[in-house]
């Protein structure tokens, strides 16, 4: 094996440990391959940077939407008013001004929908393979190497993420993420493998099961509460009515009224 | 995609992959930086490095996980977080004590190595970064640049690695080098 070889072998984790030995020993006796270990080790930092740099760059270039509801694949949102009654207004078609008055504001209640169940440890919970290191610049890639110091620890809150994680265990499928008002029962099923309903829902057994892509975005469950009850399905910038006495698989049609629109606009951006 | 497929396309290089997952649980990971004095930017970049983390492990095939991806990703952006905490504080600190800057971390080396890099043309850059950074197996590289097979991929990251020290030593001096 060349020094080359060996040089590279040693920098990419290619070597045994017993090698590593061997060769970190034949280093300190031989000043030339020390040169030039210096300079293959500061090109291929160079490399592992230029790397880091292009993998960061691209993700900067990943669409991850607004702070508020984006970047969660799925959420299931609940406006519950508890006393709102825009809806029988426009949704029922009742010309008579309704005079209830709201008793609480919506709460937005985000349950993602995936699996995530589980609330991160503060250690990484890993296995890693014994038999090759691995450069401890690479644990922080654009952040400086920590000099000893007395500085004290400083604590971190752990955000609890248990909340979004953990939705999707619960029975009813929607957990509340914050305070619930008046918690939905509504549990929400996806199914993005019947090809013949591409876009669809339906309501059976107390449950409502969307078919179509919904795993891929994010769509909200809006739930209106009051005299009278009616759920409606936000999903790429448009609002869909579900009927819940819809118990077969029916096509999903987007809302035209303007005035139900911007009223549902409104109560989602609270 | 299920968490099994999603990893194992992580595994294999699949960049589309992480994608999703970046999208997938930004939220989730920038909120635990932005809820502990940290700025969007910072919960950005916190999350997109313990990203890149989580990548060369798995493609290097280091990694095994024992709990879901967004768990172990969590705990890299916490240690990461806590890391840039201390250097903050750190500094913060020496500020009182001094006002001389010792700001002694050049990315020269970096600039010239990237442009080399750029100079070899996209194979070899690809080679060279699967191979040096991704840690790849040949295999995997040559699967993913379309090599015949792993002598092809051995031998192109050979002569592309010849050819950047090269290009490095022509073009630069060896102080640039020096750590």
């Amino acid at each position: 094996m060349t020094n080359f070889e060996k040089i590279d072998d040693y920098l990419a984790n290619r070597l045994s440990d017993s090698e590593k030995v061997t060769f970190e020993n034949q280093l300190e006796g031989d000043p030339s391959l020390k040169e030039e270990f210096t300079f293959q080790k500061g090109v291929l930092k160079g490399v592992q940077q230029a790397r880091i740099a292009e993998l960061k760059q691209m993700l900067n270039q990943v669409p991850v939407g607004s702070a508020g509801l984006s970047a969660g694949q799925i959420a299931a949102t609940v406006i519950s008013t508890g006393v709102v009654l825009f809806s029988l207004y426009y949704f029922l078609g009742n010309d008579q001004p309704q005079s209830v008055e709201p008793t609480a504001e919506p709460e937005l209640i985000i349950a993602p929908t995936e699996p995530r169940n589980q609330v991160p440890d503060t250690s990484v919970p890993v296995i890693e393979s014994p038999t090759k290191n691995e450069p401890k610049d690479k644990e922080e890639p654009t952040r400086e190497s920590k000099a000893s110091s007395p500085v004290k620890k400083p604590a971190i809150h752990v955000v609890d993420p248990s909340d979004e994680f953990k939705a999707a265990e619960e029975p009813t499928g929607v957990t509340p993420l914050r305070t619930p008002i008046a918690s939905s029962k509504l549990e929400v099923i996806t199914d993005s493998s019947d090809k013949k309903h591409s876009f669809h829902y339906q309501f059976k057994q107390g449950k409502l099961q969307l078919f179509g892509p919904f795993e891929n975005n994010l769509y909200e469950i809006l739930e209106i509460h009051g005299d009278s009850h009616a759920v409606f399905l936000y999903y790429k910038e448009n609002y869909y009515l579900l009927d819940e006495s819809q118990n077969v698989i029916t096509p999903l049609a987007p809302i035209r009224d303007g005035k139900l629109l911007q009223k549902l606009k409104e109560y989602r951006g609270r | 995609m299920n968490e099994k497929d999603l990893f194992e396309r992580i595994q294999k290089g699949d960049e589309k992959a992480l994608e999703f997952i970046y999208k997938k649980y930004y939220r989730m990971m920038t909120k635990l930086v932005i809820t502990n004095s940290g700025t969007e930017e910072e919960a950005r970049d916190v999350y997109q490095d313990a990203l890149v983390v989580f990548w060369q492990k798995a493609c290097s095939g280091k990694l095994v996980l024992t709990s879901k991806m967004s768990t172990y990703i969590y705990s890299i952006c916490q240690n990461l977080w806590r890391k840039e905490l201390e250097r903050k504080k750190r500094l913060s600190n020496e500020e009182k004590d001094s006002s001389v800057s010792m700001d002694l971390d050049s990315p020269e080396r970096e600039k010239i190595i990237a442009k080399c890099l750029n100079q070899l043309g996209e194979t070899c850059r690809k080679v060279l970064m699967y191979y040096y950074f991704d840690e790849m197996s040949m295999q995997d590289i040559a699967d993913k640049l379309g090599f015949a097979n792993t002598d092809t991929a051995k031998t192109k990251k050979y002569k592309c690695k010849q050819k950047l020290d090269e290009l490095v030593k022509s073009q630069y001096s060896e102080r640039d080098f020096l750590d």
